[in-house]
């Protein structure tokens, strides 16, 4: 009775880890065939910017764009960014709702990773007048990332400076659509200097 | 070079860096890993970038910059000390069953280093030259934030120690620092390692018995299907710490099988110590990686409970404790009691102690074994370990009752229906219920009792995590069920071991040695 009892139980694991096999490939085959519940795998263009679009958080992603409009500004970490104390002066954005509460748009925790700590909130208010916003774009190379943001990016100085590139401030257009990232200076709304 | 070159360039970099830093790090025990020296060099050399971290925050600079590149050298040598120290000498292998000797003879080969580092370098450049991504929330907003951030300042904050842990975003960071601005590349990599870790369990441990046909093609078989399922796929790429934990959690359940084969007892602790060293992963890949890493300190604790072995604890517990202590230590002597929405400095403080409470329990139980006339039966420590399990769930449920039912309910409902695994956890408990109703089958099984502790822990701790800090929703990217993944390699293990011992019992019964 042993040997055939140990005979049936080989059979009988043999089969289930057949039958194992055979539903692993079926999720594999439907998989192959198209069906896909995950979020897509796509080919990167080695950039935080374009991962940022993919990561599906509207509002929250629009901090990622300021963020990274101020380093283009900056040539990579700045060393001061002057921002609105009230960041909400920057974007006429509706904020989400998290559990019925709005949540800002623009939120200091969510910028601060790209700012290095640089930031300095100040009482000002960000708007540009269409004028101002024309002289401030033909200031230098203008960076268009996504959801209107912009950065202005300063021609080389000769000597190569770098101190004030490094120094930068937001400021947005009069219908607060577009929000741009300048060296600090180049504007004087509201005395963001 | 254009962006793209660079990026290209900075992820296949900081991929073959860590290789080299991992081969360094396991450099002492080269002879008894074997093949394995090879396939863990990747999780191990990972560890080098928290701990450069720790170094930038200590020293006040940019990510490893200036003198915080020592910190490099930080787990270098706590594995050098821990594995040389522990394991008395150099571990030499001398006494290593026989296919570990050769395959050890052929790994630390300067033509095995010419291989292992030409297919590196081939994979490495494929991963990074593919660029296949997949990024959600918690990849931008945790891991590629913190890490430009940690690249800036070189400092801790309690978003990157509690919100994501520090290996993620300090790996991040070191790819940003060699011009990669997204980190994609090691993620594939380590995919291919747990492949490859896999295969390596099966063949030599789980179809070991087999006649070598059946024992290649059933390794093979297995490993192909896991490459399949679509969880997996989805994994390989994803930016997040799934991949990440279950390579940990593999690697270093690899090393205390390894070590239960291991003779003279210097080489035991000295894999004891690689085990401890890749728990330290697991910590430092997710907040909650302290309670999962208690999975692999039930497995090292129950055969060094039994046969009283208290230099065994300290071999697991060293490298472990002392990593974790390099990147926590430096946070909470700066940061004090963090506050945060995952791990508080508060909760961190409470799982030290729990841990230290374990350590103890685990030191003491080991004395007092050690003075009995005879060991204990490790099926009566795995029986007391169950019992602690269902104890601490106990507790969670009687503490927090509707958290802990919704956990269970969402956590079931996520597996079968809604998480996004199709047919996978349907198959695997399927198979999981076969070896519990064979057990003859199961107790012949290559190391099925401590795989199936560990499968059993794995999700006792998952459970108790949940059901005491938040009872998740049903969808594919809730943290249960996210978090389930990484037991997947280790339960396809535990089926193979099963089917192993299945087979082998039935050679015997064929040849009339059973004993059933």
């Amino acid at each position: 009775m042993r040997r055939p009892r140990t005979e049936r139980s080989s059979r009988v694991a043999l089969l289930a880890a057949a039958a194992f096999a055979l539903v692993l490939l079926a999720d594999t085959a439907a998989m192959l065939g198209g069906r896909w519940e995950y979020p897509r795998i796509s080919r990167s263009d080695g950039t935080l910017l374009q991962a940022a679009g993919r990561a599906g958080a509207r509002n929250r992603t629009l901090n990622v764009y300021v963020g990274l409009a101020v380093r283009e500004v900056a040539g990579g970490a700045p060393s001061r960014v002057v921002v609105p104390r009230d960041l909400g002066l920057l974007t006429s954005r509706e904020p989400d709702l998290f559990e019925g509460v709005p949540q800002p748009v623009l939120a200091p925790n969510l910028l601060a990773p790209l700012l290095s700590g640089g930031e300095e909130a100040r009482d000002y208010d960000p708007r540009l007048s269409s004028a101002e916003m024309e002289r401030l774009l033909a200031s230098g190379d203008v960076h268009e990332l996504p959801d209107g943001v912009l950065a202005v990016v300063p021609p080389e100085d000769a000597d190569g400076q770098r101190g004030s590139r490094r120094e930068v401030a937001l400021f947005c257009d009069e219908t607060r659509e577009t929000i741009v990232a300048a060296p600090l200076g180049s504007a004087s709304a509201g005395g963001a200097r | 070079m254009s962006a793209l070159a660079t990026a290209v360039a900075g992820n296949a970099l900081v991929a073959l860096l860590s290789i080299a830093f991992g081969w360094a790090m396991l450099w002492r025990v080269r002879h008894v890993l074997g093949g394995a020296y090879h396939l863990l060099a990747l999780p191990a050399g990972l560890l080098v970038w928290p701990a450069l971290a720790s170094a930038s925050h200590l020293a006040g600079s940019a990510f490893a910059a200036g003198p915080a590149m020592l910190g490099a050298l930080v787990p270098v040598a706590l594995a050098w000390a821990t594995t040389g120290a522990i394991g008395g000498r150099d571990a030499a292998g001398t006494d290593a069953a026989p296919g570990v000797a050769a395959s050890a003879s052929r790994a630390r080969s300067p033509r095995g280093f010419a291989v292992a580092g030409l297919v590196a370098t081939a994979a490495a450049g494929a991963a990074a030259a593919a660029r296949l991504t997949a990024a959600g929330y918690d990849s931008v907003f945790h891991y590629a934030l913190g890490a430009v951030w940690l690249a800036d300042t070189g400092r801790l904050t309690p978003a990157i120690v509690g919100g994501s842990s520090t290996l993620l975003p300090a790996m991040h960071a070191a790819a940003m620092a060699l011009g990669a601005s997204w980190t994609y590349a090691v993620y594939p990599l380590l995919a291919l390692t747990v492949l490859g870790l896999l295969a390596y369990a099966l063949w030599r441990w789980a179809f070991a018995t087999l006649p070598p046909r059946r024992r290649a093609a059933l390794t093979a078989i297995a490993t192909a299907l896991l490459a399949g399922v679509p969880a997996f796929v989805f994994h390989a790429f994803y930016v997040h710490t799934q991949m990440v934990s279950a390579a940990y959690l593999l690697a270093s359940l690899i090393a205390l099988r390894s070590a239960e084969d291991a003779r003279p007892d210097g080489d035991r602790r000295a894999l004891l110590a690689v085990a401890g060293l890749l728990a330290a992963g697991l910590v430092l890949a997710r907040p909650d990686g302290l309670a999962y890493a208690f999975v692999l300190a039930v497995v090292a604790a129950a055969p060094s409970v039994a046969h009283g072995r208290q230099r065994d604890a300290a071999a697991f517990l060293a490298p472990l404790v002392l990593l974790v202590g390099f990147a926590y230590v430096p946070a909470f002597a700066t940061l004090g009691l963090w506050a945060g929405d995952k791990l508080t400095g508060t909760h961190a403080a409470a799982m030290f102690g729990a841990w230290m409470v374990a350590t103890a329990g685990w030191l003491l139980a080991a004395r007092a074994v050690a003075r009995r006339p005879r060991p204990l039966d490790v099926r009566a420590v795995r029986s007391a370990a169950y019992a602690a399990l269902a104890l601490g769930l106990a507790v969670v449920g009687i503490a927090s009752p509707g958290w802990f039912v919704a956990a269970v309910r969402n956590g079931a409902i996520n597996l079968f229906v809604t998480g996004g695994y199709g047919t996978l956890w349907y198959a695997l408990l399927g198979m999981v219920g076969l070896t519990l109703a064979m057990p003859a089958a199961r107790r012949r099984g290559d190391w099925s009792a401590t795989l199936l502790l560990a499968c059993t822990t794995f999700f006792g701790v998952a459970l108790a995590v949940h059901g005491a800090t938040h009872p998740g929703r049903l969808a594919p990217a809730d943290s249960f069920n996210r978090v389930a993944f990484h037991a997947v390699p280790v339960v396809i293990w535990y089926v193979g071991s099963f089917l192993g011992g299945a087979l082998s019992l039935a050679e015997d019964g064929a040849l009339g040695k059973d004993d059933a």
